[in-house]
């Protein structure tokens, strides 16, 4: 039987340099026609859209191509009065997930003034489950996605005695596979994406202890496919975004050298596009903020120059997390 | 891009049409799929379509339909919260809903237009069942789709709770219809991780109201349902992964066996008896694999023999009924796994099931002696449970004796005892061979295997072949 490895191929002509200012030209110009289709169909993940821009902007060295006070005063709106939470653009639901976006976005403008702070706090703290866990939003959707929005959210605004954190790491915890991945609940699938929730929560929650590092990393390292590029799960295909979720994650269990990094580098690179600028999930495929912010992040992980050094657990410039004197656990050994 | 006024009048009666005809054909609970279907540009017929039992919508409209009903619901019905609930009136609620039904349809991961389908369906504007057809036709289209799942787990816990004596037939019902769903949502898409989540949540579910309806059937149905799944889906390793979850729950069942080997057609008792024979070599001091191979040998003589304290020490905490099961049940995975990993060399996936059990062996292997391994080459023993020592002292032949006494006594014996321990021996000679036979085919992942059995299970350091 013939066999196909799940993986692609780098061709000779691919991008192999970095093409910053191209990068930033694509994310200044992103979104900016309101009566476009992709904008409506999009509006539900605005102020997640708007963190993924800046920070890739920031890291770049470009930010001031970005609307500051636009964005800003766009935040302020996003805040429900009643409870707290923020919307990814109102009249939306507020949810975690953008609560987080937009508390990160405002940490990065040093803007924090702009919103309700005791209002967010109380918004996360009435999220927390008996069992330590969190739900998205009242309707109580269960994941350690959102344990990790919690937890960084509330350290971002130094506010963590808000919540019980011993239980929230307990139930991330209790997430933890044989293989020593982590899934989104108690039994669920070792996914990269949740690994990096999972080991970002015990990071801040400085648990570190729990997890089984030697055991984690090698599944981890067992990613990389021969193009390079990472996968999230067992014979998948590799997607960039993966470059930041398990090299986040490799890097706060100190185990980055567990991969080729050359051959990763090599695959970064060739996700951009040459003429538009900005990353995509493969080579060749249409490039997205998203990807572009975890093609970025990927390579000041790898150690990039040209990029602003990043922080691993809160996917912020190291710099902003150094004015906040915060110390998320790093594995040393 | 502007269009003229006389434009916009014609797009708004075109689109209104649209979602009339869609919303018609939305009451036919018959329907079993919907799709976009690739039409770039207009035609004379409706852009809805209707075949047999699908339901299409031409991808040109697409865009019109969305961005007028996505406006018109942000616009009045989601602007200003403290008006939301008072405006909801049978009127409202008709419009809502033939609004949402497009906008979802197209586009499913806004959230918030879920909690708006919530929010009228507590207040009981509407059936949850035909919530429930129509997150099954969201799902034909985007079966990666997690606000549609969580969507129904609401649902379903909602229903649950209402009810107070849950019927048997109806739990089966409920139950059977989720599978269904979750069936055709990994078949459309492979490693579909939230699929595989909600079929593990309908498991939890289960458990929970294990007492109202046979729960143990349905985990013997569903545990040979994903025999055959995995052995047709041998690179997605979310299905493998649910395998190892109905494997799990098998470990807490304690009755009908016998039903289980026969849905499975498989003599779990034999299988493991031939495992452990083949592997068996006559200068083992207890087992031999004539001895081992006896067909009368009862379940406890059989776990002392492969697994027991030398003769003469009590048994009387061992829980030897559970983990003789487990053993049975684990080794048939085992021979199961490399009947997969012979036909489909170069698979992952099936090399980290088989990880899996190997792992859950080892494991079932250090609780019912009670030892924890150190992967330094030592063996721990751990402190007896308060419920181990209760046995102990209901035990005829331990009441009398010091605990603690006989505790250490067997102490040193035990951990001696686990290297030299018939079973563990079997399992590494076979996963020698098995790694031997697979390096010529799959040379990468069968390396793997013995440096993950080497490295994270710790299984050579204290072996002589």
């Amino acid at each position: 039987m013939a066999f196909h490895l799940k993986d692609v191929t780098l061709t000779p002509d691919r991008p192999t340099t970095l093409l910053l200012r191209k990068h930033s030209d694509y994310l200044a110009k992103y979104g900016t026609d309101s009566e476009d289709f992709e904008y409506n169909m999009t509006e539900y993940l605005r102020v997640s859209g708007i963190y993924w821009s800046l920070t890739a902007m920031e890291l770049m060295g470009y930010s001031h191509r970005m609307p500051k006070e636009e964005i800003i005063k766009f935040i302020t709106t996003c805040q429900n009065k009643e409870n707290g939470g923020i919307s990814a653009c109102y009249p939306h639901d507020p949810h975690i997930l953008y609560t987080l976006s937009a508390i990160q976005v405002l940490t990065m403008y040093n803007r924090l003034d702009a919103i309700d702070v005791e209002g967010v706090v109380k918004f996360v703290a009435s999220l927390q489950q008996k069992d330590g866990s969190f739900s998205g939003d009242k309707w109580g959707e269960i994941d350690t996605r959102f344990s990790f929005c919690a937890v960084m959210c509330l350290s971002l605004l130094k506010r963590l005695d808000a919540i019980d954190v011993d239980r929230a790491a307990n139930f991330v915890i209790s997430c933890m596979n044989f293989d020593g991945g982590f899934g989104s609940k108690p039994g669920s699938e070792s996914h990269a994406g949740l690994i990096y929730c999972c080991v970002g929560t015990l990071s801040i929650c400085k648990r570190l202890d729990a997890v089984r590092i030697n055991r984690l990393a090698w599944w981890l390292a067992e990613r990389q496919m021969p193009s390079g590029g990472l996968n999230g799960r067992p014979e998948k295909l590799p997607d960039l975004c993966y470059s930041w979720w398990v090299l986040s994650s490799l890097t706060i269990i100190n185990r980055l050298h567990w991969i080729k990094k050359d051959k990763l580098e090599n695959f970064i690179l060739a996700c951009q596009d040459a003429e538009t600028g900005g990353f995509s999930d493969r080579p060749g495929d249409i490039p997205d903020p998203f990807h572009t912010l975890f093609g970025i992040a990927g390579l000041a992980l790898l150690g990039n120059k040209t990029i602003k050094p990043v922080n691993p657990v809160y996917c912020l410039p190291q710099e902003t997390i150094d004015r906040l004197k915060l110390e998320p656990q790093m594995y040393k050994h | 891009m502007s269009i003229s006024e006389e434009d916009r009048v014609a797009l708004t009666g075109l689109v209104e049409k649209i979602i009339k005809e869609l919303n018609q054909y939305l009451e036919d609970r018959e329907l079993t799929e919907f799709d976009i279907i690739g039409v770039e540009s207009t035609t004379n017929r409706s852009p809805v379509l209707y075949i047999q039992t699908s339901l299409g919508l031409e991808s040109w409209c697409v865009k019109h339909v969305y961005n007028y009903c996505y406006a018109e619901l942000i616009r009045d019905f989601l602007t200003n919260p403290k008006r939301r609930f008072s405006r909801l009136s049978n009127l409202n609620y008709k419009r809502i809903i033939s609004l949402l039904n497009p906008t979802l349809l197209i586009n499913p991961d806004v959230t918030s237009l879920w909690n708006k389908r919530r929010e009228m369906t507590s207040q009981q504007f509407h059936d949850w069942f035909s919530e429930m057809h129509f997150t099954k036709l969201v799902l034909t289209r985007k079966p990666k789709c997690n606000e549609a799942y969580s969507y129904r787990r609401w649902i379903l816990s909602n229903i649950l709770a209402k009810d107070d004596v849950l019927s048997e037939e109806f739990l089966n019902d409920v139950i059977a219809e989720e599978l269904r769903v979750c069936n055709k949502a990994a078949d459309k898409c492979m490693n579909n991780y939230h699929s595989w989540d909600h079929r593990a949540f309908l498991i939890d579910l289960s458990w929970r109201y294990r007492f109202s309806f046979d729960s143990t059937m349905l985990y013997f149905k569903e545990y040979k349902f994903i025999r055959h799944w995995t052995s047709t889906h041998v690179s997605d390793y979310s299905c493998f992964h649910y395998r190892q979850i109905c494997v799990r729950i098998l470990f807490l069942i304690e009755e009908r066996w016998p039903v289980f080997e026969k849905m499975i057609d498989v003599n779990l008792r034999d299988n493991f008896q031939k495992i452990l024979s083949d592997h068996m070599t006559s200068d083992d001091p207890v087992a031999t694999p004539s001895k081992i191979s006896k067909k009368t040998m009862d379940d406890d003589d059989l776990t002392a023999l492969v697994l027991g304290y030398p003769a003469g020490n009590c048994k009387c905490y061992a829980t030897w009924k559970a983990t003789l099961r487990k053993l049975e049940l684990l080794f048939y995975e085992l021979i199961s796994n490399e009947d997969l990993l012979k036909y489909y060399p170069n698979h992952q996936t099936i090399w980290y099931q088989r990880r899996f059990v190997v792992n859950n062996i080892l494991n079932a292997m250090y609780n019912y002696l009670s030892v924890e391994n150190k992967y330094n080459g030592t063996i721990k023993q751990l402190p007896l449970s308060p419920l181990d020592i209760e046995r102990k002292n209901n035990c005829t032949k331990c009441a009398d004796a010091d605990l603690t006494e006989h505790h250490n006594n067997v102490k040193k014996q035990k951990e001696d005892w686990f290297w030299n321990c018939p079973l563990y021996k079997v399992l590494i000679r076979h996963e020698l061979a098995l790694i031997k036979d697979r390096r010529k085919e799959d040379s990468k992942y069968a390396e793997a295997h013995e440096n993950y059995l080497k490295f994270f299970e710790g299984l050579f350091l204290n072996f002589n072949p």
